[in-house]
């Protein structure tokens, strides 16, 4: 059986072999060929079954073509780099450490109302403003300060700034909710910072 | 994701270990003679004795089941390895459909 060993895979598929039984064309070929082998003439049998053509049996060259196919793939497979990943989960509101937040009593000129920006107690729902309550003191709130006189300033300038430990942040009137929930909503959709072409981002 | 064969083949931490197999000649041919010589005769466990002490030699002319198993698990764990090599996403209706495996993304399609 003449059938060339190498894989040149991956520089190009490797061609099928289309292994199949000997026909009766062959038969005297292959009758030799055992002769030669129940003889113990092996050597002479090598010799003379390579040459011809159209002869398919289990030879040695049929077998490490096979092994020689699978070790190309797999040492190709393993030099692939690491997959990328296509998909990104990005949460495109910005969240703010509280301690970067800054509270006053009374209205900068350059400050932001608070009403410019959103809340929520977590990044699918939007909370209605109007049920949240700031107040000064935990305890105290049945009389807390309506959130649209409170400001909201990027960095600190002014001088009388409230304490933020002293604030609670509730989404209703029942439940208080922990401010490191508080996440602040720039608005506009972007993508990801670090999404390409290739990427898909939700 | 489900895990590899690990019964013949090594991969994808190891890649197959190639057998360079040789077609039987004058060189090896005394073995090869007394082997065929006691199965004819039907000396079955000595003919296996004779393999067993001879197998570094004798395993670059011999293809037996373990062979085939080797090779077919080999593949097995190679297509498993090409398969989660690549993410892919699934656009099926119903979860019953969706054929991927670990980290691959399922997107329902609805009714």
């Amino acid at each position: 059986m003449s059938c060339n060993p190498v894989s040149y895979f991956p520089n190009k598929v490797d061609e099928m072999i289309f292994f199949q039984d000997n026909n009766l064309e062959n038969v005297e070929v292959m009758n030799h060929y055992n002769e030669l082998i129940t003889q113990g003439k092996y050597t002479e049998a090598n010799d003379y079954i390579s040459p011809q053509e159209g002869i398919y049996g289990f030879f040695a060259d049929f077998f490490n073509l096979i092994e020689n196919r699978i070790y190309n793939t797999q040492e190709y497979l393993l030099s692939k780099p690491q997959k990328k990943q296509p998909v990104i989960y990005y949460d495109e509101e910005e969240h703010y450490s509280i301690n970067d937040l800054h509270v006053f009593a009374y209205i900068e000129e350059e400050d932001m109302p608070i009403n410019c920006f959103h809340i929520f107690t977590d990044t699918d729902e939007d909370e209605d403003l109007s049920l949240v309550r700031l107040f000064e003191d935990e305890n105290s709130n049945e009389d807390g300060e309506s959130i649209n006189i409170m400001h909201v300033f990027a960095d600190c300038y002014a001088e009388i700034e409230e304490d933020f430990s002293s604030v609670v942040l509730f989404s209703d009137n029942d439940e208080q909710e922990s401010l490191e929930n508080l996440y602040i909503f720039t608005g506009e959709e972007e993508p990801p910072p670090n999404a390409d072409i290739d990427t898909i981002w939700i | 994701m489900s895990e590899y064969s690990r019964e013949f083949s090594n991969f994808p931490s190891e890649k197959i270990t190639k057998h360079n197999f040789k077609n039987v000649d004058d060189t090896i041919a005394s073995i090869i003679n007394q082997i065929n010589s006691l199965r004819s005769q039907g000396l079955y466990n000595q003919a296996s004795r004779i393999i067993q002490n001879n197998y570094d030699i004798l395993s670059h002319y011999i293809v037996d089941a373990i062979t085939f198993r080797t090779w077919e698990e080999e593949i097995y764990n190679t297509q498993k390895y090409a398969r989660q090599k690549q993410q892919s996403i699934y656009f099926d209706a119903s979860e019953e459909d969706f054929d991927g495996i670990e980290e691959d993304v399922w997107i329902s399609g609805g009714d």
